[in-house]
């Protein structure tokens, strides 16, 4: 019965009077409000994303310093260290065929360290006839020598071998000092048996001499 | 698309299109400010119910409002009309958590007094402000339990739940509000409605 007398109240009814509605005030208020928690929701998102940026980054980053002095690439003048240089001629053979010799010129050779210098029996340049898929001829170099070759043992045998070449053990014999401390009557014991056995050493000589 | 929302609005009784909660969503300050036009007077209305003093009802109001839009994304569009109860009824629970901050809703106990002396149909005879100004008079715990049975329609278990308290309770504040009503009628002299204001 009551609630059809106050239905729509709020709407019904005006403002009472002593009271005031400051609608736009109001309004401007509840914007303000809901850009703040906007910005601070932006705030919260970045803060809270920042220690995994962190993460991240420290993840990926390498786990040793590059110098920034240090050079992975050296660029050097041609004759740098006695470096062979290669310098490459052109020659025209035929039309549209062109063929590259390189000529090796060594500078500063003094550098460079002749040990075993192969001591070749027969080279000749052999141009091949055969056209390179390369388009370019090469240079084959024919090595051959006249030492004579060496077997070379199966792994099997190597092995056998080297287990034989172990069992041979050098009779070489040790003398070792002992110094052992001894009681006066070991010692007097001692010298008796040294004594004796000296003058056992000597007894067969005397007898041949004899 | 919010400027035809407004011409729907001013056709249908003032009730707020799902087009135009869509957009409000969405950020857009017109259909936000549309709502705000359309809600502003009934709301504020209710928090004066609730609040009675003008500080306190805007701030309220207020504070409501702000998480109406900000929870805008939550509600469900039903049906017409669906809108304004579910605002509504944020703003109500803004109202009850305010008077529970304050400390301001006891439930008044008073001793059984002589009921039913004024016929209800003395305020069928009163105009909506002459209501209104009626309930501002009842005291604040009385008040509260009146708004959200009668006028709110909540049962008497939503309201011990809302207010924490007994359901007897609910109850009998519900009819102390009332005999008080009658008394205040009665002192006004009821045929002459115009001296309750």
């Amino acid at each position: 019965m009551l609630k059809k007398s106050f239905e729509n109240i709020d709407q019904r009814a005006n403002i009472p009077a002593g009271i005031e509605f400051r609608k736009e005030l109001i309004w401007e208020n509840i914007q303000k409000r809901t850009r703040k928690k906007h910005t601070w929701r932006w705030i919260w998102m970045a803060a809270s994303l920042s220690p995994l940026l962190l993460l991240g980054i420290w993840m990926v980053m390498p786990s040793q310093k590059i110098e920034t002095n240090y050079l992975l690439t050296r660029v050097v003048p041609d004759n740098y260290m006695g470096v062979p240089v290669y310098k490459p001629t052109f020659e025209e053979k035929k039309q549209g065929e062109i063929s590259i010799v390189a000529k090796i010129t060594f500078k500063d050779s003094i550098h460079i360290q002749k040990n075993n210098p192969v001591a070749l029996d027969s080279s000749e340049a052999i141009q091949s006839e055969e056209r390179s898929t390369i388009s370019r001829p090469s240079i084959v170099f024919e090595y051959s020598s006249n030492e004579p070759e060496v077997k070379k043992l199966s792994p099997a045998a190597e092995a056998l071998k080297n287990a034989l070449a172990k069992t041979k053990v050098e009779g070489k014999t040790e003398e070792r000092i002992v110094i052992e401390k001894l009681t006066f009557e070991q010692l007097i014991q001692a010298r008796k048996h040294y004594q004796q056995e000296n003058a056992s050493k000597h007894k067969p000589k005397q007898s041949h001499e004899n | 698309m919010v400027r035809g929302s407004i011409y729907l609005f001013r056709n249908s009784n003032h009730l707020i299109q799902k087009n135009t909660i869509e957009e409000a969503i969405l950020g857009n300050e017109k259909a936000q400010s549309l709502i705000y036009e359309l809600l502003a007077k009934p709301l504020f209305m209710l928090c004066l119910r609730y609040l009675k003093h003008q500080e306190d009802a805007e701030d309220v109001f207020c504070t409501g409002f702000s998480k109406l839009f900000q929870n805008l994304s939550q509600f469900e569009y039903r049906d017409r009309g669906s809108f304004e109860a579910w605002a509504k009824k944020v703003m109500v629970n803004e109202c009850l958590m305010s008077l529970r901050e304050k400390a301001r809703a006891p439930m008044m106990v008073e001793p059984e007094e002589d009921q039913a002396i004024i016929e209800w149909t003395a305020i069928d005879k009163l105009s909506a402000d002459e209501l209104f100004n009626l309930i501002l008079l009842l005291p604040e715990g009385y008040r509260t339990v009146f708004n959200l049975y009668e006028i709110e329609g909540y049962t008497h278990a939503e309201i011990a739940e809302k207010l924490n308290i007994n359901i007897g309770t609910s109850k009998s504040q519900l009819n102390k509000s009332k005999t008080y009503l009658r008394k205040i009628i009665q002192k006004m002299n009821l045929n002459d409605a115009k001296k309750i204001i």
